[in-house]
């Protein structure tokens, strides 16, 4: 279609040639313009040049002339760019430019590759661990998956699997994400300031997209590791038309078990039980060519028992999602996405006493409908869409657990909400310098009481030089559910409360100043933020409060407030021999509630002043040599002051929450990956590694406490508790296609 | 053979390495002008009992009285609602008994369910006041003992079958337990205690609801034999009191685990500054006897 005599959109989606899935992040340019395939590899530009170049990270960059476009349409295959050990250099100069100088901040994309780089405990590649290298992103414990970023929750982060909601991203207690690396093929991570289209959450957003599947050949990956192991296969259903994939992994403590029969091992005992498995599904089919249709599905499971841990009680959990999506191309600037999820969370526990053994059940589910809508009207893109969720949650439910059981069934009152929400955003050109991005997000939730509230979305980026760009963003955001917790690790008990009379929305109002600068010729990245985030109607229990099976557990929670802010920086450097990424952020996060504490603010659990994070690889031929180093000031927890005696027991007097600095945190980890000899026509390659966790041992604080002795309490002393020193794995992983 | 041994090595360096809990060094404040009152009033015990001492530093050996602060002039008095009011006098052996402090008593006295009591202790010049009203006791059905295994022996705990004399009052429980020859009621108390409600009758995880009554917790009381003496007390106390105690059990059983929660200061029912402890006025009922063959 001419939009005019010089310009004609063109459109049309960008897949890559090797397996024919959809690239999203491809960098589309026409002369000075320039516009990135949307999360389905879509695009529509107008073309006021001849030449139109296709550029995506690990691909080759390819250049078509407008007119062989077939009445606008344009289906682009990139042609990857690696072989089995080369680095998959940038060599698309266009793709740091549109990085650096786009609107959005505050943003990462991590690939598969970056997933599978990554050295992680017992060796096996981790999406969400990864994304703790970066700058203003911390764990909570050693080893744990979960992300506290820019001094929230872990509660706050929204953890999508093709846009179904997972509520626990988690195996083993944390030890491990609940995704096959091998089926994730795209992580898009926002920290601040991103596109209204996100909502529910008040911190970051982790949108992980599983593999289409290889729609061109059979493809099977997978790894055979000393606790986990896993499986994918891909492949075409009908040639260039339907595909699908299969994942499959499945982790079990049986060895460490049998070796812990006979030494002295603290963490986990012969009797322990660390059992998981994950498994996932994805076909899409072509069913035209303005139609596409995606179907997927995830479960998850877990069984968990641990002395030291969980108390030898027999805990599960497991997430399930399903996701149904039909893309339609209205016309060629009109890309419409229809979605229905569905997301269930089920946790139980499982405790033996005398003859009150009972087991306790609680979880939450969703369903979602919603429709996005890309728009690429002129200068400028419009993203608009309706979203409407319902949400069932299981606060608790108590049933015995065999015949000798006392126990009365005792099952909580069921609740449910309603959330939906509409939202606009437009992404445009002011001159050649300025590149914007403003919209809002207009919500609202009903559970009994219904809330409304107003989103508003905006960030800026001016370009200074051809890739650097100051930027500067500014977004609200709101909650409607909240997680009660005892533990900053995650824990499959945690209470899950929708909002209420008593309870009101969180809100969070983030502001984030950045420069975001490439320097080209040598391939480096330099990145830096400064960020503020006031929180209000956050969530806290109060001292000493009940939160096990309370029908009112509103009376429990007391209402709060939140802030805080930072610097980021962070500077990648990549060429075909070796890249390094090094990020340093200094931080704070206060909460403050009129009941907690005295009124007083407080640190948050989270709150780790410094925090630093070098990660390289070094490639030798068919060899990759890995190091990474990680450093960050200790994490805070509550304490006592000094003691009294009462009734013959020493007590503790705690001063206020969160008060104690635990030991600053560092760890080295290194690995070492052979890739066996394979030419380019063997269909079987496959590679070695061997990694150590934590090289030099460090005894890093998993928690700390003090405790007496048994009997009276007398004698009391400081404890840390420690998870992992020296943990090596060997990992051998193939590729058949 | 060489995989099976390169994974053996591996196992065996990752288990013989690994550890899990250590002593750290943590830096204590000074317990300073902490008092701690110990006050327990009933309506089934010929003599009602009070303790003052004061807040301990967390290094101190508590075996050697040279080690706590004297406490100086203290008196102990008590009123209820209908204009009684009594005094506490001192024991002479306090300091023995309780090794760091003083003990008082009050007998002669009945106290009733019903009644609201009105505590106050002066220290020098220091005066700290509880009120609290004496809940209804419940009413007792009787009491039967259950065979369990513990720890490779069958052992009897006790299940008590009652009901709330008060269905309009959230009334709470303490029940202890204990054999006949350490029946020493104060001290050690909560050392076989299990806190309840009436709300669901809690053990040892808050909510569960139990039909017929409760067991003792063997995990700090292992159960009695055929034949053996027995004797239980069950407290009926008000919310305060049944709050202190669960975190006086939070704080004992805090070993750093995810699942403990954060523990916390005890929130006393005594007003006054830098005082902790409870006043504790509660019904009681006793059961004592021989387990049954």
């Amino acid at each position: 279609m001419c939009a005019s005599a010089e310009a004609q959109t063109i459109y049309g989606y960008v897949s890559g040639a090797d397996n024919g899935e959809n690239i999203p992040n491809a960098v589309v340019a026409s002369g000075n313009k320039y516009e990135m395939t949307n999360a389905y590899g879509y695009y529509s530009i107008e073309a006021k040049g001849d030449s139109i170049s296709f550029s995506a990270h690990g691909y080759e960059t390819f250049k078509r002339h407008a007119r062989e476009a077939n009445e606008g349409r344009l289906d682009i295959s990139l042609k990857p760019l690696h072989t089995d050990i080369e680095e998959v250099t940038v060599s698309a100069k266009s793709m740091y430019r549109t990085e650096v100088t786009m609107a959005r901040m505050s943003r990462h994309n991590v690939s598969a590759k970056d997933i599978k780089n990554n050295i992680t405990i017992f060796g096996e590649a981790d999406a969400i661990k990864t994304l703790q290298n970066l700058p203003g992103v911390t764990s909570a414990a050693d080893g744990s998956v979960n992300l506290s970023v820019r001094g929230s929750s872990h509660d706050q982060n929204m953890i999508l699997l093709d846009e179904a909601t997972v509520y626990n991203p988690s195996h083993a207690m944390g030890l491990f994400t609940a995704f096959n690396p091998d089926a994730i093929a795209n992580v898009e991570f926002y920290k601040s300031g991103y596109s209204p289209k996100y909502g529910g959450k008040l911190s970051a957003v982790v949108d992980m997209r599983m593999k289409e599947g290889n729609n061109q050949n059979f493809e099977m990956n997978g790894s055979i590791g000393n606790m986990v192991s896993r499986l994918s296969v891909e492949t075409p259903i009908v040639k260039e038309t339907g595909s699908m994939m299969i994942a499959g992994r499945y982790g079990d403590s049986y060895l460490i078990n049998e070796i812990a029969k006979n030494v002295d091992y603290k963490t986990l005992r012969d009797s322990d039980i660390v059992k998981f498995y994950d498994f996932c599904v994805k076909t899409n089919w072509r069913l035209s060519e303005k139609d596409r249709l995606f179907a997927s599905a995830y479960n998850s499971y877990d069984r968990f028992k641990c002395s030291i841990l969980s108390q030898d009680n027999n805990q599960e959990w497991g997430n399930k999602t399903a996701t149904l999506r039909w893309n339609h191309i209205y016309t060629e600037s009109l890309f419409v996405n229809y979605t229905a999820t569905a997301s269930k969370y089920e946790y139980m526990q499982q405790q033996e006493m005398d003859v009150r053994d009972f087991e306790w059940k609680a979880g939450l589910s969703e369903i979602t409908v919603k429709a996005d809508a890309d728009n690429y009207v002129g200068n400028s893109r419009l993203f608009y869409g309706l979203h409407v969720e319902g949400h069932r949650y299981n606060p608790g439910q108590i049933d015995p657990l065999n015949d000798k059981s006392v126990m009365e069934p005792h099952h909580l009152k069921k609740k449910s909400m309603v959330t939906g929400a509409v939202y606009m955003n437009d992404e445009f050109r002011i001159g050649e310098r300025v590149n914007a991005s403003a919209g809002f997000r207009m919500s609202m939730a009903k559970n009994g009481s219904t809330y409304y509230q107003f989103e508003p979305r905006l960030s800026v980026s001016y370009k200074l030089l051809s890739d650097a760009a100051l930027k500067a963003s500014y977004a609200r955001t709101v909650q409607y559910d909240h997680m009660l917790t005892n533990s900053a690790v995650g824990m499959p008990t945690d209470i899950w409360m929708p909002i209420s009379g008593l309870v009101k929305p969180q809100t969070s109002d983030a502001v984030s100043l950045g420069y975001h600068g490439a320097l080209r010729k040598i391939n480096m990245e330099i990145y830096g933020e400064v960020y503020y985030k006031a929180m209000h109607h956050t969530v806290d229990y109060r001292d000493n409060a009940d939160l096990n099976m309370n029908e009112d557990v509103d009376l429990e929670v007391k209402e709060g407030k939140g802030r805080a802010c930072g610097l980021e920086t962070m500077i990648k450097y990549e060429n075909r021999f070796m890249n390094v990424q090094a990020s340093y952020t200094l931080s704070m996060s206060e909460r403050q509630s009129d009941e907690i504490n005295k009124g007083n603010w407080y640190y948050a659990a989270y709150d780790q002043r410094h925090n630093l994070s070098v990660n390289g690889t070094l490639k030798y031929k068919q060899d990759e040599f890995s190091l990474g180093f990680k450093y960050h000031t200790g994490g805070r927890a509550t304490l006592p002051y000094t003691t009294f005696n009462y009734d013959g027991v020493c007590l503790a007097i705690y001063t206020e929450r969160n008060g104690y600095i635990m030991p600053d945190f560092h760890r080295l980890d290194a690995s070492v990956c052979h890739h066996f000899k394979s030419s380019e026509k063997k269909r079987w390659r496959s590679s070695l590694t061997f990694s150590v966790y934590n090289c030099y041992g460090r005894k890093n604080a998993f928690s700390v406490f003090v405790k007496g002795y048994s009997y009276d309490m007398s004698d009391v002393r400081g404890y840390m508790m420690y998870m992992y020193r020296w943990v090596p794995s060997l990992t051998y992983t193939f590729r058949f296609r | 053979m060489k995989i099976t041994s390169i994974v053996g090595i591996i196992l065996f360096t990752i288990l013989s390495m690994s550890s899990c809990v250590e002593e750290i060094d943590i830096e204590y404040g000074n317990a300073g002008d902490y008092i701690v009152i110990d006050a327990v009033v009933t309506d089934n015990r010929d003599v009602q009992t009070v303790f003052v001492r004061r807040g301990r530093d967390m290094d101190i050996d508590v075996y050697h009285a040279e080690n706590w602060d004297a406490i100086g002039n203290v008196t102990v008095k008590i009123e209820d609602d209908l204009g009684w009011c009594g005094e506490f006098h001192e024991v002479d052996d306090a300091l023995i008994r309780v090794g760091m402090g003083r003990e008082f008593e009050l007998e002669g006295h009945q106290f009733e369910p019903g009644r609201t009591y009105t505590l106050t202790v002066t220290v020098n010049d220091r005066i700290f006041v509880s009120t609290e009203t004496m809940p209804q006791p419940p009413i007792i059905d009787h009491i039967e003992f259950y065979p369990h295994q513990a720890k490779e022996a069958e052992v009897w705990s006790p299940i008590l079958y009652f009901r709330d004399s008060q269905p309009e009052v959230d009334n709470y429980y303490l029940f202890t337990n204990g054999l006949y020859w350490i029946r020493r009621s104060n001290v050690n108390r909560f050392l076989y205690v299990n806190a309840l409600t009436d709300e669901g009758l809690l053990g040892d995880m808050d909510g569960v609801k139990i039909s017929l009554g409760i067991g003792a917790d063997y995990l700090v009381y292992s159960g009695t034999w055929f034949g053996e003496d027995y004797y239980y007390e069950l407290y009926t106390v008000n919310k305060c009191v049944y709050d202190y105690f669960k975190v006086i059990k939070d704080q004992m059983t805090s070993d750093g685990g995810v699942y403990k929660p954060a523990p916390t200061t005890p929130v006393t029912n005594i007003s006054g500054e830098y005082v902790q402890g409870l006043f504790i006025v509660a019904s009681l009922n006793v059961f004592h006897g021989t387990v049954p063959f």
